[in-house]
């Protein structure tokens, strides 16, 4: 037994030997180095544990957990000491923040040793009945795990960067402790005030090559989380030649293959979106200012449009007239009803309430297709009865359609009288009267409509003296009469 | 009967077009579509007899439409922007000189410009301001010039193909590959039909003014669109529909007899193969039946006034654009979706100046009389009319009196349909030869033209050979700033 053991142990040695002498100490080192995360999160879970059996066990005194202390400590202890080791080995890699570096690898050396004297006390307590030692033994682990705590938070800040923990937190949140308000990609951004740099493209690196890049973990000498950290480059030298998009060393190693060893972020990692990548090729070609802000760019590229609305879609107008409303749809039944009653009938667009609806030319608008047509009165927005003939009684369906917007009666019979039918439509933008009976008597009725923006009163019994009264005061109303054409061909 | 695989294969393969057709079959508005108080709804339609009205593969619409139809006046072969819309006193100033190098280096050139020494043409027409808009226009458009205050000139069209069959096809499909359904046959397989007795998408030629280069028939195709859905091309003069009008003897029964038995035997036959072109065949023989009635009466010219046909300068059906441009205004006014009339008679590679002057004479009243009659009739609000061509030309001379094909740059109009009047869009060097800014590409001339009808381009998709295809392809930017 003990030969196997010797055995395995040399092999192991000459294994290691022969890894140094090919690979070299420091590619020796870094494998076991590496592995640090692997260990580390161990000793945590166990180290936590034991202290909170601990403090279970001072609460109830007799209960078992006795019996887990036995396992779970010592390999706590082991499980420390190990991960003191592959750290201090990991520390070879180079790149990250000094001063964090340094509390992390003394706290977790601080926490090892802890964690290895409770082990000591509490066996010397336990087995060997020195019963004095059971108060050092508790204090030296609660010791070790809250030490363990701010050992490990500053491992997390090394391995993900400074804002890794609060980058989510809620506004109040952040500001109660005193931090800025975070621009993590995809948040809120003003585009009359937002700077391209700082609002866009610095979320783009924090959030893509923040985890590497940041100040407490310099891959390659590189820091990104800020405009000094840019300017200042890499240990390759600098990342960005103003005006060379494509050539700047920043945009080359986003862009090679997901093969090369070179590419970032490199190996499996999900490449920079190419829409990022974009933004950033134009904000270097455009000159990499820090300071240009987004209404300050004339004509914005697609790239940049693109990856705006992407992230922060602009609302679009807000909504206007009767789209500004909220109108419950007609029912499937009322529809067919208009569609028997020979309507063509349909939603404006859609998630709209709307209807377009159209009359055929030379069709009659009987009684029943009024009564249909008063069923969804709230809903007709768009309404063309052009050509069709038209029942004496039949604007008692008007004055219902509170949200009419546009109303075609071209080539109708309608006559003065009825266009009293329009008071009141506050809606009503377009108006065709084209080919009808109308007269100066009929335009009085339309004085009362609000947003009347468009007449049409060609081949009617209308005057231009008539036109002028109803247009007095009402610049945005435009009135057709009828068009010529200029005759040219004599020039 | 059994259905073998090669039926079923058919019907698997189609089956978009089995939605769709439900939606139409046996002339059922798309009541299936309405809301059902959530916003959208299904496709199929509940089959309504007698109401002819489909409304289209979008339905409802994406947004809500800016026009309803389309009339697109398409100056076939290539009109020079240098000498209609687009001013350049510089290539005046440099009339003769060579054209700088810094422009021409390394670029291609055309089989026709190769070899010869590029010399600057000045432009052959003076430019001067219009309207209240102050737009500058050619004195070659007297009439068009009236337009200042309704349309937007876009200066900075740009297209990918020089040659004038490939040209066309882009513009019309938004591709050089054959067999891509044209815009027309989109708007009529997306927005439905508003005519019951007449096709939804109707192309007329004409031509004049120069080498009349032919247009194919498939420039109206409907590619992998049903077959109802392509472009029917009215002759311009006489009976504008060949093979409608009854024979002698044949009364309107016997012929609806005729047609409603050919269609049940043409219904049994679809039951089992469900095949897109059977129902194509079958709403064919529908609507030529009732063009029988139909056509008649919309080319009865003889109830417009004399006052509009002097204005659009014909007196009907001869032939001309001007007969077209009427005809074109009936169909409209008729519910037709997309009318496209073709002038052919702007290749001007030699004999620019006169040939220029001709061609212009021909559609100039005409254009204007269109876009303003549709104006006093409240139509001009919901027809978005479009003028232009495949291409532009280039600021080099070619011989001493013409000028070769330029894709890099040219200008097109647009009137109505929510298009913001009184303005031009984009700008070109100072030569003509480049775009300088907004540049609008043919993709995103047809974004935006189906924004305008109501569609979200990305959203209009036909599958076909296991892929979703759209007019614009995987291409296409709204063009926002021409719109009102």
């Amino acid at each position: 037994m003990k030969k196997l053991l010797i055995a395995i142990l040399a092999s192991l040695a000459v294994a290691g030997v022969l890894w140094i002498a090919a690979d070299g100490l420091l590619s020796f080192v870094l494998f076991w180095g590496r592995l640090h995360s692997l260990a580390v999160h161990f000793p945590i879970g166990l180290l936590l544990l034991s202290g909170g059996l601990e403090l279970y066990r001072l609460a109830r005194p007799k209960s078992k957990v006795s019996e887990v202390l036995i396992l779970s400590l010592p390999l706590a202890a082991v499980g420390s000491i190990l991960a003191v080791l592959t750290g201090y080995m990991l520390s070879f890699e180079g790149g990250f923040a000094e001063e964090t570096l340094y509390w992390h690898l003394r706290l977790g050396v601080l926490v090892a040793v802890c964690a290895t004297s409770s082990l000591l006390l509490r066996t010397l307590w336990r087995f060997f009945a020195w019963q004095s030692l059971e108060r050092a033994y508790q204090t030296t682990l609660f010791a070790g795990a809250l030490l363990l705590i701010l050992a490990g938070h500053l491992g997390g800040v090394l391995a993900h960067g400074p804002d890794y923990l609060t980058a989510y937190l809620p506004a109040p949140a952040r500001s109660l402790i005193g931090l800025a308000p975070s621009k993590a990609a995809g948040s809120e951004i003003d585009r009359e005030t937002a700077v391209l740099f700082a609002d866009v493209i610095q979320p783009i690196l924090d959030h893509d090559c923040g985890g590497c890049h940041n100040p407490s973990r310099k891959r390659g000498g590189l820091d990104l989380s800020s405009q000094e950290g840019v300017l200042a480059g890499g240990e390759n030298g600098e990342v960005l030649t103003a005006g060379e998009g494509s050539s700047s060393e920043l945009i080359l190693r986003m862009a090679l293959g997901s093969t090369d060893p070179k590419r970032m972020p490199p190996g499996d990692r999900t490449p920079v979106d190419l829409g990022k990548v974009e933004v950033i090729r134009w904000w270097i070609e455009q000159g990499a200012s820090f300071q240009l802000q987004l209404s300050q760019i004339k004509d914005p590229p697609f790239v940049v449009t693109a990856y705006l609305d992407r992230i922060a879609p602009q609302g679009g107008a807000e909504p206007e007239g009767i789209f500004a409303l909220e109108v419950t749809p007609p029912s499937v039944e009322q529809m067919e009803v208009l569609a028997e009653e020979g309507f063509a009938v349909g939603f404006l667009a859609e998630g709209q309430p709307f209807l377009d609806v159209r009359m055929p030319r030379g069709t009659k608008l009987t009684s029943e297709a009024r009564s249909s047509l008063a069923e969804v009165s709230q809903q007709v927005a768009w309404l063309d009865l052009s050509g069709t003939e038209l029942e004496s009684g039949w604007t008692g369906v008007l004055p219902g359609m509170t949200h009419l917007v546009r109303l075609n009666l071209s080539l109708t019979n309608a006559a003065d009288q009825d266009l009293a039918a329009l008071n009141g439509l506050q809606y009503l933008e377009h108006l065709n009267l084209y080919g009808t009976p109308v007269s100066d008597a009929g335009l009085k009725h339309l004085a009362g409509l609000p947003r009347l923006t468009k007449l049409y009163l060609w081949q009617t019994r209308v005057s231009e003296e008539g036109v002028a009264e109803l247009r007095a005061g009402r610049a945005d109303l435009e009135v057709t009469l009828g068009e010529t054409l200029k005759n040219a061909d004599d020039e | 009967m059994e259905k073998t695989t090669a039926h079923r294969r058919t019907l698997l393969s189609t089956r978009r077009e089995f939605l769709s057709r439900s939606a139409q079959g046996l002339g059922g508005i798309a009541l299936g579509t309405i809301m059902d108080g959530s916003g959208a709804g299904p496709l199929i339609a509940a089959p309504e007899e007698g109401n002819p009205y489909w409304r289209g593969a979008v339905h409802p619409l994406h947004i809500p439409p800016r026009a309803k139809r389309i009339i697109y006046l398409y100056m076939a072969g290539g009109p020079s922007h240098l000498e209609c819309f687009d001013h350049k006193p510089k290539l005046a100033e440099m009339d003769g000189s060579p054209m700088p190098d810094s422009l021409i280096r390394g670029e291609q050139k055309s089989a026709q410009s190769g070899g010869q020494r590029l010399q600057v043409l000045g432009p052959r027409y003076s430019f001067s301001r219009h309207g209240e808009s102050g737009l500058e226009i050619s004195s070659l458009f007297p009439h068009i010039a009236q337009l200042a205050d309704e349309m937007c000139i876009i200066k900075s069209m740009v297209t990918e193909q020089v040659n004038h069959d490939p040209a066309h096809t882009f513009m019309n499909t938004g591709s050089i590959i054959q067999g891509r359904p044209s815009m027309g046959s989109w708007m009529a397989y997306g927005l439905g039909t508003e005519s019951e007795n007449l096709p939804g998408f109707v192309v007329m030629t004409s031509s004049g003014g120069g080498q009349g280069q032919p247009i194919a028939a498939r420039q109206w195709h409907s590619g992998f669109l049903p077959g109802r859905f392509q472009g029917v091309k009215f002759e311009s003069t006489g009976s504008p529909v060949n093979y409608v009008s009854r024979p002698p003897g044949v009364s309107l029964a016997d012929q609806r007899e005729l047609v409603e038995t050919v269609k049940s035997l043409n219904f049994l036959s679809n039951d089992v193969l469900e095949d897109p072109e059977i129902q194509t065949r079958i709403s064919q023989y529908e609507m030529a039946f009732r063009m029988q009635t139909s056509v008649p009466e919309l080319v009865d010219f003889s109830s417009e006034p004399e006052y509009i046909r002097q204005m659009y300068g014909t007196e009907g059906a001869d032939g001309s654009f001007a007969a077209n441009c009427l005809l074109a205004r009936r169909l409209a006014e008729r519910g037709v979706r997309f009318v496209q009339l073709y002038h052919r008679g702007w290749d001007h590679h030699g004999n620019l100046k006169d040939g220029l002057k001709e061609a212009a004479q021909l559609v100039d009243r005409a254009s204007a009389a269109l876009v303003l009659d549709l104006k006093q009739r409240g139509m001009l609000e919901d027809t978005l009319v479009i003028w232009g061509g495949e291409f532009g030309r280039t600021p080099m001379g070619q011989g001493d009196d013409g000028r070769d094909h330029h894709i890099k740059c040219f200008s097109l109009w647009m009137a109505g349909g929510g298009i913001r009047p009184g303005t031009t869009y984009g700008r070109t060097d100072e030569f003509g030869y480049d775009v300088v800014s907004d540049r609008v590409h043919v993709h995103d001339l047809h974004a935006t033209i189906l924004h305008i009808m109501g569609i979200d381009h990305e959203r209009l998709t036909y599958r076909s050979q296991g892929r979703d295809f759209r007019l614009t392809d995987v291409h296409g930017n709204l063009v926002k700033g021409i719109l009102a």
